[in-house]
């Protein structure tokens, strides 16, 4: 697939345009470089490129429900021990894209491979690889957690001593051993979201496929998931994580991709796809004093793309917002106006998502 | 995946999604009330209703005496005026054939004998309005022409023997070298006591008795009849729960982690389908055994009653899971299986005598598996017999399994590729 790049500047016509192109970082051939995943997410951006290992592979998956196509010519991959997300609104194809990668749905085309097994010639190989945790607890609640636990272990052939102390391990994993023997009927929201990853973990699998673990869990509990779903990646488990939470898929993934409309639309590291917005920081000062004198002096500063006053705030465009604050600051003093408060907002996935489509991620 | 190894898997997988779910439904009160005390309560109040267990049925009958003799006397006084047979035949003299079709044809009498002069034959006259009745007379006349034909025997080879001599006898029977010079005269027939003949037809054991140890007709009681008519009900709605399972589980999410192990979905789907046939099966023998224990019912020979019970098993599975795959939802799953159930228990006969309905409807009832199960079932308590006997109605049943399964296959699919 040709790779085309966006206009720095977001106009009407590039946002028009934008949800059919997809970015120079998109990966669709066997030549394309990137860095291996590191041991932490912090690390894991800007690291130069280099060859990639396969462990997944996802080429031109498309999926139809009648008129409407639910999934165009997706693809992607996934190297061993890579966490990648897939990062679009409801509706975006996010979970028709992982159902046809964990053999769910029939793909109208498209090929899945899991190390060098075709889904459609292997299937079981192909499953025997993956965890699946659903968006739903998928779990029976009439059955205790331990119950549960050795029901789909059995689903992957494991049994006896090695299926007791595997469910041992993972109930420790997710810190449930305590609750191990009450009904999931009785558990709260987060301790089922658990236990719903616990299962998806039982086999060891090589892919850990987790869609929307953390839809309608408390905080405490999304924090603890998260803590844990960031352990196993960097015990070496690769993960294809789908949200529409833009703050997970940043915190736990090296790569992401941007799904809308059935579309891959954009794909890179976090810092990648910020970068190709070439979208500026946004820094708002709150002032006493004339606010319209200082946004005219410090729109003159070149790093400056943009200075506009809104009532008592100043509101600029710049490149590295952070670093630019002490000269900000030092022109404010020179121009007789007090600075009461700073607020840098950089580019986040959110704004490239609404550059990219002209909405909004939670739309 | 070889063959012989993914069988191996798919029977695996099959015990234990089975197991599971019985556990489940073992766990969940509901199924312990649909499968086995609703349709105990249920046979136990009808057989109550209609007038306890081995009394229920009865019917009148007419008998038309044309011979006049001993035999014929034997018959009407002490064949169809024995106790076992006054609890289910009221017999009502007519004069002639004419009158007796006639009385059955207006339905005063539910079926007649007609006992020819000389006992040259008994007719039984049928309605089929009435096939109980029909059933039970024909039963009562062909045992006890069975006994007078051996009775019969022993009379003829006692005049052979008195004729010819024992030397007349070989081991293949009655073989006379020649009847030249036999001089067979008045004498010859006087020599037989007439009196000891009739004596010793008297003391044969009576039809009714023969009919009784093969589960006759003092065995066709409430009981017999609306305990597996109950147990039929209340199967479909226990059936009815793998296909609704189904439903549930692809919205609870389970379903979706079930598809994604690596088994065949085939044999998730049959394993669901293994845990209710056996709770079905085991909720029908549970009204089986309570209808035996507390009220002396006889279903009939019991691998021919578990052929029948194994038969609508399989053809309740089928149907209930064409009408739930093709449900959206889990409780129009359920509106569909109640229909569907409470429809083939009233036309198959389960509230109401197959035999009392009229002839239509009677014909209809053959279109429900209930219908045939229920003809099987009368069939083996009416006139006994084995596995044999109900082949004709377990054949019929399970075609509407077969027929069901093929209509489901496609609905099922959805649950497998989607």
């Amino acid at each position: 697939m040709a790779a085309a790049t966006l206009p720095l500047d977001a106009g009407a016509g590039a946002r028009a345009c934008a949800c059919r192109l997809v970015y120079a970082v998109h990966v669709n051939d066997a030549t394309r470089s990137s860095s291996p995943p590191p041991s932490s997410p912090a690390a894991r951006v800007d690291q130069p490129d280099a060859p990639r290992e396969r462990l997944v592979s996802c080429v031109g998956l498309t999926k139809r429900f009648g008129r409407t196509t639910a999934v165009q010519d997706v693809s992607f991959q996934i190297a061993p021990g890579e966490a990648y997300g897939l990062l679009g609104p409801n509706g975006a194809g996010k979970t028709t894209t992982i159902s046809m990668l964990c053999g769910l749905l029939e793909a109208d085309a498209g090929v899945v491979t899991l190390a060098g097994a075709t889904l459609t010639e292997a299937p079981m190989a192909v499953k025997a690889g993956i965890g699946y945790v659903p968006q739903e607890i998928a779990l029976y609640p009439d059955l205790t957690a331990r119950e549960n636990l050795r029901f789909f272990g059995r689903l992957y052939a494991m049994r006896g001593s090695e299926l007791t102390a595997r469910v041992e391990e993972v109930l420790e994993l997710v810190e449930l051993q305590d609750r191990a023997d009450e009904r999931i009927d009785t558990y709260s929201g987060g301790m089922k979201r658990r236990i719903n990853i616990a299962a998806g973990l039982l086999h060891r699998p090589r892919l850990l496929v987790l869609d929307e673990p953390t839809v309608g869990v408390d905080p405490q509990s999304r924090n603890a998931i998260l803590e844990r779903v960031t352990q196993l990646n960097r015990e070496g488990m690769a993960l294809l994580y789908t949200s529409h939470y833009m703050e997970e898929v940043e915190r736990v993934c090296d790569r992401i991709g941007i799904m809308d409309g059935g579309r891959l639309i954009a794909e890179g590291s976090r810092r990648e796809l910020v970068d190709r917005i070439g979208q500026a920081d946004r820094v708002e000062l709150d002032v006493d004093g004339d606010a319209v004198a200082l946004a005219e002096a410090l729109g003159e500063h070149e790093a400056v793309h943009q200075a506009r006053a809104v009532d008592r705030r100043v509101i600029l465009l710049a490149d590295d917002g952070r670093a630019l604050l002490p000269a900000l600051l030092d022109r404010a003093e020179a121009a007789g106006v007090r600075v009461n408060g700073v607020q840098v907002i950089e580019p986040d996935l959110e704004a490239v998502f609404l550059h990219l489509t002209g909405k909004a991620l939670r739309d | 995946m070889s063959p012989r190894f993914g069988l191996r898997v798919s029977v695996r997988v099959a015990l234990l999604v089975a197991g599971r779910d019985l556990r489940g439904r073992l766990r969940d009160r509901s199924a312990l009330v649909v499968g086995f005390l609703a349709p105990v309560a249920m046979a136990v109040i009808i057989t109550v209703a209609t007038g306890g267990g081995g009394d229920a049925f009865r019917a009148d009958v007419g008998v038309v005496d044309l011979d006049g003799g001993e035999i014929a006397a034997l018959f009407v006084d002490d064949v169809l005026g024995s106790e076992d047979l006054t609890r289910v035949f009221t017999t009502v003299p007519l004069a002639s054939r004419d009158e007796a079709e006639a009385a059955v044809a207006q339905r005063s009498v539910s079926a007649a004998f007609v006992i020819h002069d000389g006992m040259e034959r008994i007719t039984v006259l049928r309605s089929p309005t009435a096939r109980i009745a029909g059933e039970i007379a024909t039963s009562v006349a062909q045992n006890f022409a069975a006994q007078v034909a051996g009775v019969g025997q022993a009379v003829g080879l006692s005049v052979m023997t008195t004729m010819f001599g024992p030397e007349a006898f070989d081991a293949n029977g009655f073989r006379p070298t020649s009847f030249d010079g036999l001089d067979l005269d008045a004498s010859d027939i006087e020599a037989i006591d007439m009196g000891a003949l009739a004596e010793e037809v008297a003391a044969a054991p009576m039809p009714i008795e023969l009919v009784d140890a093969s589960t006759g007709p003092s065995a066709l009681s409430s009981a017999s009849y609306f305990g597996p008519g109950m147990a039929m009900l209340f199967v479909f709605f226990l059936l009815g729960a793998a296909p609704r399972s189904l439903l549930a589980e692809a919205e609870a999410g389970t379903l979706a982690r079930l598809r994604a192990a690596p088994v065949p979905v085939a044999a998730v789907i049959a394993g669901k389908g293994l845990a209710v046939a056996v709770l079905g099966f085991v909720s029908m023998c549970v009204v089986w055994g309570v209808t035996a224990l507390a009220f002396g019912a006889t279903w009939g020979d019991p691998f021919a009653v578990v052929a029948l019970l194994l038969a609508f098993v399989a053809a309740a599975l089928a149907i209930t899971t064409v009408v739930s795959v093709y449900a959206q939802t889990e409780t129009q799953a359920d509106g569909f299986v109640s229909i569907v159930a409470f429809v083939f228990a009233m036309l198959g006969g389960s509230f109401l005598f197959v035999g009392d309905l009229p002839p239509a409807l009677q014909q209809i009832a053959r279109l429900t598996p209930n219908g045939w199960a229920l003809q099987g079932f009368m069939t083996l308590t009416a006139d006994g017999g084995g596995v044999l006997t109900v082949l004709g109605p377990v054949s019929a049943i399970l075609v509407f399994a077969a027929v069901a399964f093929a209509v489901a296959v496609p609905g099922l699919r959805r649950w497998t590729t989607t």
